[in-house]
């Protein structure tokens, strides 16, 4: 990151140009390790026209002005306003799976059109914006042994509800990279679930009165029910996993576009009853046959193993 | 010596029942906030509650929060600075009731509420903290260190709308949701 500002010091004409450099630290546990940027140490370098040059070596405060002082000239009373820098929200710790990574990546960068039905709502955008521009909630994506899950916890250091998607490294071996498009949609919308059930009053009321009897079956958390909600997102899944698809896996490939309903076969992926392969009730209003979800069970499974999948394998 | 024995007896129940030792079981207002949250008003299975009552040191995590820097639900900071500063949680009390085990008494429970004695089957609860019409109540699923399995850590906020103890919001500890893969 770099600011520019002309200093008006002793009349001469200076320019300074400030570089951010980010210092943090590596905690890791359970196999997998995050990354956590505390702050950012600014180096400015000053220029004028005399001849003479400065070097500032500073941490941003929390106005973000630097700190120390001037090294190599004199210019301890310049007028210096740096750029504040702005806390990622998004902070990608995937390691080792650089395919995986893109994914990721393409996954942030995709575009859906707006002449579709769904159009209007993108929910791996709707995500991604509310992660970058909170202060409160940061998504982190992280690869490990443990198996593919998101999980939000409150950081009373940082106040802030630090929201990890995990995949697993033994699926990311097998996995298409549709399979995984798909995966990290689908943990996405965990994480928004979570986002909207702390900070949506009516959200969560309406999930409470839905969804809460899960709760009292024989794994008593929420995620047969946001298993359960998910079905009214299917259609959102769908449509991201195809725009995906469109710029960054077949498509870029030159390779045709599969079907509409393959995308949608995918969507299902994870909406069964915990541990099992039996299909959720959203899942099941939304294909009553059984044979029909035994299709899609397939679609997903063969994508997730990389064995007759029609993505390109991601390893 | 008949006397002798019965007061033995009831020393030893006191002693061995911290419960019964000075009267602080849950109080009936506090069993109506559970039962409303939990019971029949608001649901229509059984839910399996874990027998003993999570301690009051729970609550040391929000104990002394700012509000305007807390993630709490709804989006409205003003409602929840409000709701802090009239909250009566005097630390001091609750750490002295820190070092009782409360066992949750089966006959002040909705019948919808059962109790497990296995710490994997059931759903652990403190005691609510009730401050004029809101309560906090902790909130834990079991499987809180088997990361290959979903659980729930949250407060759970409730208000008293015309009598009835009804959810109003929730602040998330620990939110994990585990994705199977198709076998």
């Amino acid at each position: 990151m770099n600011g520019e500002k002309k200093i008006n010091h002793y009349n001469i004409d200076v320019r300074c140009a400030t570089v951010y450099f980010p210092v943090g630290y590596q905690t890791c546990s359970g196999g997998h390790c995050t990354t956590t940027i505390e702050r950012f140490v600014g180096e400015t370098s000053c220029s004028g026209s005399s001849g003479s040059n400065f070097i500032y070596n500073s941490g941003s405060g929390s106005d973000g002005r630097p700190s120390g002082t001037p090294d190599g000239g004199g210019c301890s009373t310049c007028e210096y306003d740096p750029p504040i820098i702005v806390r990622p929200g998004i902070i990608n710790n995937l390691k080792n799976q650089p395919c995986a990574s893109d994914v990721f990546k393409e996954i942030k960068k995709s575009k859906i059109n707006n002449d579709n039905e769904k159009g209007d709502f993108n929910i791996v955008d709707e995500v991604m914006k509310i992660f970058n521009e909170s202060t409160k909630y940061d998504y982190i994506i992280v690869n490990s042994d443990d198996g593919n899950s998101t999980t939000g916890k409150f950081n009373r250091d940082t106040k802030t509800t630090e929201i990890t998607v995990n995949l697993n490294n033994d699926y990311l071996s097998r996995a298409s990279q549709l399979s995984i498009a798909r995966t990290i949609i689908h943990e996405s919308l965990h994480a928004y679930f979570v986002y909207k059930l702390q900070s949506d009053q009516q959200f969560f009321i309406n999930f409470e009165l839905k969804y809460s009897e899960f709760r009292r079956k024989r794994n008593p958390n929420d995620n047969r029910g946001q298993h359960e909600l998910m079905g009214e997102y299917v259609d959102m899944m769908a449509y991201g996993l195809k725009s995906w698809d469109a710029e960054f896996g077949n498509g870029k490939l030159g390779k045709p576009l599969l079907d509409d309903d393959y995308y949608k076969s995918m969507a299902f992926g994870g909406l069964f009853k915990d541990g099992t392969n039996i299909p959720t009730d959203s899942f099941k209003a939304l294909v009553p046959s059984g044979s029909d979800r035994l299709k899609i069970i397939e679609i997903i499974q063969n994508e997730q193993e990389g064995i007759n999948s029609k993505g390109t394998k991601c390893n | 010596m008949q006397l002798i024995r019965i007061v033995t007896l009831l020393i030893l129940v006191i002693q061995l029942s911290p419960k019964l030792s000075l009267g602080q079981n849950l109080s009936s207002k506090e069993y109506q906030v559970i039962n409303d949250l939990f019971g029949r008003k608001s649901n229509k299975n059984i839910i399996w509650l874990y027998h003993l009552v999570e301690p009051n040191s729970v609550f040391n995590t929000i104990l002394g929060e700012n509000p305007e820097t807390t993630n709490f639900t709804s989006g409205d900071v003003e409602t929840f600075r409000t709701l802090l500063m009239d909250f009566d949680f005097n630390k001091g009390r609750l750490d002295s009731l820190d070092q009782y085990q409360f066992i949750f008494e089966k006959r002040k429970l909705d019948k919808l509420i059962k109790l497990k004695v296995s710490k994997e089957k059931g759903i652990y609860l403190s005691r609510p903290i009730i401050s004029k019409d809101l309560a906090f109540i902790y909130y834990k699923t079991p499987n809180e260190n088997n990361s290959n399995k979903s659980y729930n850590e949250m407060y759970i906020i409730a208000k008293n709308i015309s009598g009835s103890w009804e959810k109003y919001g929730q602040l998330i500890l620990t939110a994990r949701y585990v994705d199977q893969l198709v076998k």
